[in-house]
């Protein structure tokens, strides 16, 4: 049994703790609200990537060789791993690491994996884990910047292009609604020379690069990964704004039905007090008589 | 019969530039400039620093645009552009002193990387000024004109 004044304690923390959440679910709700547009303005160019490099695709003659497109005898792997930096947002981060560590445990059984972790909690979770991590990005989960992206991209692009790994992976989290949240892993090198639509595949185009193929390939490829690389960042940060907001909500709510209750149990207590003490002066009074 | 036109899209990581039907498009490409005209044939190409001019009708306008991938078909001129930026983006006066800047920089002891940088930003600088003072120009040739004309 805890003293009315323990209790009154609690109520009082409890309360500046509901205080704290609310702030953040606001705070989290209109970076969100920005972060959501910033991703509206890139899924356009995401698209458009897509679509250019499936007519590309169609229309290359297999003879030409492309850098980044030579399947080889897979020995070293990289993931990149996208995580945010802070915490309390509720399952963002363990959904993505878990999806991921699944991923490269099935991956790659008798490869080396190698690492490229974004995100303070991501780079945590594969170091207590003893996993290779040869990269880190930290700080810029939130306020993600085309910079950031390029800087990964050339790293993964030089780390395939140098021989050093021969596949490239990116597990991030797709932003399908407030509250749907998927983790995805795309295969980002070597890059695949299928056109992804098949329904029109037998009708190739006839296209005229400038400069040469090669050339063309080894710029557009980078590009094509920067963006990808970028757009996935967005899409986590969007999910981990809205995974916290969502999170921070449900908590001010466990907060105010904690406050009910502890309430409740302190009336409770001050009636039973008040209740013994008119107890107490009748029966005293009762005693004089 | 219909009019032929081209349909452009300049699409940045940051917005859409431009989603808009146009009846030439001349593009600053890695070999040249190239000129798109409707019914062009399928082409791809990389962009480089430089001015991207539109024209429709009368009209011409003009874009800096900041490398890319260019694609041609079916009449419709995708261009995909790490940065681009129309007249009224540009920040004259910053750019000019940017300009200031990597030109006396250039004086400096510098090794090779940064001197390949300083001339990558320095082209950068020269377009947005060129394209920044475009408006200005037109503006002056159009005037001259209309004083001819009466």
């Amino acid at each position: 049994m805890s003293s009315m004044k323990a209790i009154k304690k609690r109520i009082t923390s409890v309360n500046s703790t509901k205080k704290i959440m609310k702030a953040m679910n606001l705070v989290s709700a209109s970076k969100l609200q920005k972060a959501k547009s910033r991703l509206d303005h890139i899924r356009p160019m995401f698209e458009n990537m897509a679509l250019v490099m499936d007519s590309i695709k169609k229309s290359i003659s297999p003879d030409v060789k492309i850098d980044f497109a030579q399947v080889r005898d897979v020995q070293n792997s990289a993931y990149i791993i996208l995580t945010s930096d802070r915490g309390l947002c509720g399952s963002f981060n363990t959904n993505v690491s878990k999806e991921a560590l699944a991923f490269i445990e099935a991956n790659s059984r008798d490869k080396n994996e190698s690492i490229l972790a974004v995100g303070t909690k991501g780079w945590d979770y594969f170091r207590r884990r003893g996993k290779n991590i040869t990269y880190r990005c930290l700080g810029s989960s939130e306020a993600t910047s085309f910079a950031d992206a390029e800087q990964l991209g050339h790293k993964a692009a030089n780390m395939y292009r140098s021989g050093e790994v021969d596949e490239v992976f990116i597990i991030y989290t797709h932003f399908e609604s407030i509250l749907t949240h998927i983790p995805y892993i795309v295969k980002l090198l070597p890059i695949s020379t299928e056109p992804s639509d098949e329904t029109d595949q037998d009708r190739p185009i006839e296209m005229t690069f400038d400069p040469d193929p090669k050339t063309f390939f080894k710029d557009a490829i980078p590009m094509y990964l920067n963006t990808t690389i970028y757009g996935a960042m967005l899409e986590s940060a969007v999910c981990e704004l809205a995974s916290r907001m969502t999170s921070m909500d449900s908590a001010t709510r466990n907060a105010a039905e904690i406050i009910d209750d502890l309430t409740l149990e302190y009336n409770r207590k001050r009636q039973g007090m008040i209740t013994q003490e008119i107890t107490e002066i009748v029966t005293g009074a009762n005693a004089l008589n | 019969m219909a009019k032929n036109m081209l349909r452009l899209q300049i699409t940045t990581p940051e917005a859409v530039k431009i989603d808009e039907d146009v009846d030439m498009v001349i593009m600053r490409c890695l070999t040249g400039d190239m000129g798109i005209l409707p019914n062009h044939e399928p082409v791809s190409a990389m962009l480089d620093i430089g001015i991207l001019r539109i024209f429709n009708g009368e009209l011409e306008r003009r874009m800096a645009v900041f490398g890319g991938i260019a694609q041609v078909n079916d009449n419709v001129v995708t261009i995909l552009a790490n940065d681009a930026q129309w007249p009224e983006d540009i920040d004259f006066a910053f750019v000019q002193s940017e300009r200031d800047r990597i030109a006396r920089r250039s004086k400096e002891d510098l090794d090779d990387l940064e001197i390949q940088r300083d001339h990558v930003l320095m082209r950068r600088t020269l377009v947005q000024i060129e394209v920044s003072s475009y408006p200005i120009l037109s503006k002056i040739e159009d005037n001259g004109q209309e004083k001819r004309l009466s």
